[in-house]
């Protein structure tokens, strides 16, 4: 049997109907009525997206920058090549404030102390927490489960990645933690996140194929 | 019920202008809650057409720099929402297409152009080698959009996300209408393979 | 994903030529293709190599270990092939290495080669390739349309020029000999060195790894590089076109390609530099926390 093409199979999942021939084929063939399903599944996936995705902290400093610049208000010098900075956050690690959640090896590391810091402050920090730290805490779950499914070779070279990362980002927030003002260690924190969280993606993907 | 919603429609847009106004005066404090109220929307857009996190962000922040910029042109007759929304969409396709000149290179997946031919070639599917719908989640189709080539992602964020049709998509990117259908398929079909394509 | 895969072959089983010896089985398939076929082979196999040419055939010939079977096909019936999946299975470890595969594909074929550790080489691929391993190694050389490569401890080796690369590990080293538009070479803790070719857009990042970049910044380019202790050492040509910024967190910054020195960084750590050379069409900026950077002539 000669199966619809993937064109109209798409067309198909929108509900609009490419040609006659497609329908009658449709009615007879369980397989392309699974394709087209499946075809729906993803549409509904696509659509259910998220309409927010909050964006990094150092954007909204980036573009006040500018606005104050523009507007003739002064604003602290920064570094050209570097994405502006995430002061807020930064200096949340110097006072401490709030409890940080840093997922380590499968473990919360909580950290506290002076509650001095400004409260407008405090929430870069666990907005950075949060936006990695539930998925961390989620993928490192699913790749514990299935850790029986990876060779043991791999699940030494995942460990070792993941203890560098972990120990660069403990360096990190230790040296925010002296310089809080300090936007590239604020990025520097943010890049070894996406790192850990995209190292975990690809053991997951790994034990599970 | 229609009454209630369009009071609360005007109550929005005059809290917009008013907001609007006091940016375009220069208060700071308005223009952040302009920001705050907006970022997480004009983000997840410059997210999913540029499939770059580095990208999206530095593309969120010209968004809202042409925002305050452009702010005394809006006159309330659309929602603010859709004003930045459009403006973002200009400007991250303008970014790419500025993009495209300054490398001076063709993009052969470029929806400017429609010149993907080979793509756009039916192609026999066997309906049984996909994946059970299952593997579509949220986080893989993330993934997978920001692996689609730039213009099968425009046209796929804009169609099968953000609900625009075909027409606007066309008149939006400056192409014709089949060439956005084949981009379209084109990107649902590499989504197939990325979601579905392994054992 | 099973009954997928025995939908597939009921659809359009190839009839893998499969002779079966004690020991070792022969593999020869042979079947036209369309110009863009997608090709995709994975499991249990230790070396493969996939060559692009200008033939619009796939041929996949090798040898399976003892106990070893390659289930898959075409995903259409009639007429050239436009889609192609093999799986291959091994009883253990030992089947594996006897698992030994060449693909020869059109060239504008996009190739998936999903494997654990194994040897993957690519040459004269035009259209795409995906290629992910645990170990082992990749080596591909040519002009991928687009390149993406995974590796946990494999090394990664391109050769050539990409218009989209993205080659990744975690402690694996990767090493660019060539260019590209679009380029991210990021690890963990293995080395990355570049060299060899302009490149448009590039992202250079590790943790712990050492990258060293002796590579063209293509006119208004833009190359980053990221590292937390890594040693940065690049070393670009005297007088290109280009603004330099470079900071680090704790570790130091020299630079002999030109005369400007570095400053102090913040609160009298770390160090700054930022340098315009020539007409500075390219942007490269720095970053490092503690690993060392250093700026040298070519």
């Amino acid at each position: 049997m000669t199966h619809l093409t993937f064109e109209e199979l798409s067309e198909l999942s929108e509900h609009r109907l490419p040609s006659a021939e497609a329908a009658d084929h449709l009615a007879t063939c369980p397989e392309c009525r699974a394709a087209v399903q499946r075809l729906r599944n993803l549409l509904a996936t696509a659509h259910a997206l998220p309409r927010d995705v909050a964006p990094p902290e150092h954007v909204w400093t980036a573009v006040r920058d500018r606005w104050r610049r523009e507007q003739g208000a002064p604003v602290r010098a920064s570094h050209v090549w570097v994405r502006p900075l995430l002061v807020a956050a930064s200096i949340v690690l110097v006072a401490g404030v709030a409890t940080i959640g840093l997922m380590s090896r499968g473990q919360i590391v909580k950290r506290s102390g002076d509650a001095a810091a400004p409260a407008h402050l405090v929430s870069a920090v666990q907005t950075l927490d949060r936006n990695y730290g539930g998925t961390i805490a989620e993928l490192r779950s699913a790749l514990e489960s299935r850790r029986d499914a990876l060779s043991p070779h791999t699940v030494r070279t995942v460990d070792r990645a993941l203890t560098i990362i972990d120990s660069a980002i403990v360096e990190a927030r230790a040296a925010l933690a002296a310089d809080p003002a300090n936007q590239a260690l604020m990025d520097i924190l943010s890049a070894h996140y996406q790192r850990e969280v995209d190292l975990l993606q690809r053991a997951t993907e790994l034990s599970s194929s | 019920m229609t009454a209630r919603l369009e009071l609360v429609y005007h109550a929005d847009r005059n809290n917009d202008l008013s907001l609007a106004r006091a940016a375009c005066a220069g208060d700071e404090r308005a223009f952040e809650r302009i920001y705050q109220a907006h970022a997480g929307r004009v983000h997840a857009l410059c997210l999913r057409m540029s499939g770059s996190r580095t990208r999206a962000a530095e593309l969120t922040q010209d968004v809202f720099v042409h925002v305050w910029r452009n702010l005394a042109k809006w006159r309330g007759e659309s929602a603010l929402s859709s004003w930045i929304h459009r403006l973002t969409i200009n400007l991250v396709l303008s970014n790419a297409r500025s993009e495209q000149r300054r490398l001076k290179h063709e993009m052969s997946d470029s929806i400017a152009d429609g010149s993907d031919t080979a793509d756009d070639e039916p192609r026999r599917a066997s309906p049984g080698a996909q994946a059970p719908a299952d593997v579509l989640n949220a986080i893989d189709l993330e993934r997978a959009i920001a692996e689609l080539p730039p213009g099968a992602r425009t046209v796929f964020v804009l169609h099968d996300v953000e609900g625009y049709r075909h027409d606007e998509i066309a008149k939006l990117t400056g192409t014709a209408e089949g060439t956005c259908r084949a981009q379209l398929h084109r990107a649902r079909r590499l989504l197939m393979d990325a979601l579905g394509g392994e054992r | 994903m099973k009954p997928c895969m025995h939908t597939i072959i009921a659809a359009g089983f190839l009839g893998a030529a499969i002779s079966s010896a004690a020991a070792q089985q022969k593999v020869d398939i042979r079947r036209a293709a369309s110009p863009t076929v997608s090709v995709r082979l994975g499991g249990a196999i230790s070396r493969v190599k996939v060559l692009g040419s200008d033939v619009d055939s796939i041929v996949l010939i090798g040898a399976l270990g003892a106990g070893s079977r390659i289930d898959g096909g075409a995903l259409n019936v009639p007429g050239p092939v436009q889609g192609m999946k093999y799986f291959v299975d091994a009883p253990d470890e030992a089947g594996v290495r006897n698992n030994v595969f060449e693909l020869r594909v059109p060239k504008g074929a996009r190739v998936w080669i999903k494997a654990g550790s194994a040897d993957v080489e690519a040459d004269g691929v035009t259209g795409g390739l995906d290629l992910n391993i645990v170990g082992g190694s990749v080596r591909v050389s040519g002009k991928p349309r687009e390149l993406i490569v995974e590796s946990m401890d494999g090394s990664v080796t391109f050769a050539g020029t990409a218009g989209f690369a993205r080659l990744k590990t975690a402690t694996g080293d990767i090493t660019l000999d060539g260019g590209g538009e679009d380029l991210t070479l990021s690890t963990v803790s293995g080395g990355v060195r570049a060299a060899g070719g302009a490149i448009e857009r590039g992202r250079f990042e590790s943790v712990t790894g050492p990258i060293t970049f002796a590579g063209d910044v293509a006119r208004g380019g833009d190359l980053r590089f990221d590292t937390h202790s890594g040693a940065l050492d690049l070393r670009l040509a005297r007088g290109a076109d280009a603004e330099i910024d470079a900071e680090t967190v704790l570790g130091t910054i020299e630079n002999t390609w030109t005369k400007t020195r570095p400053a102090v960084g913040r609160e009298g750590r770390g160090m700054d530099l930022g340098i315009s050379s020539g007409m500075g069409g390219a942007r490269v900026s720095i970053r490092s926390f503690k690993g060392n950077v250093r700026l040298a002539p070519r």
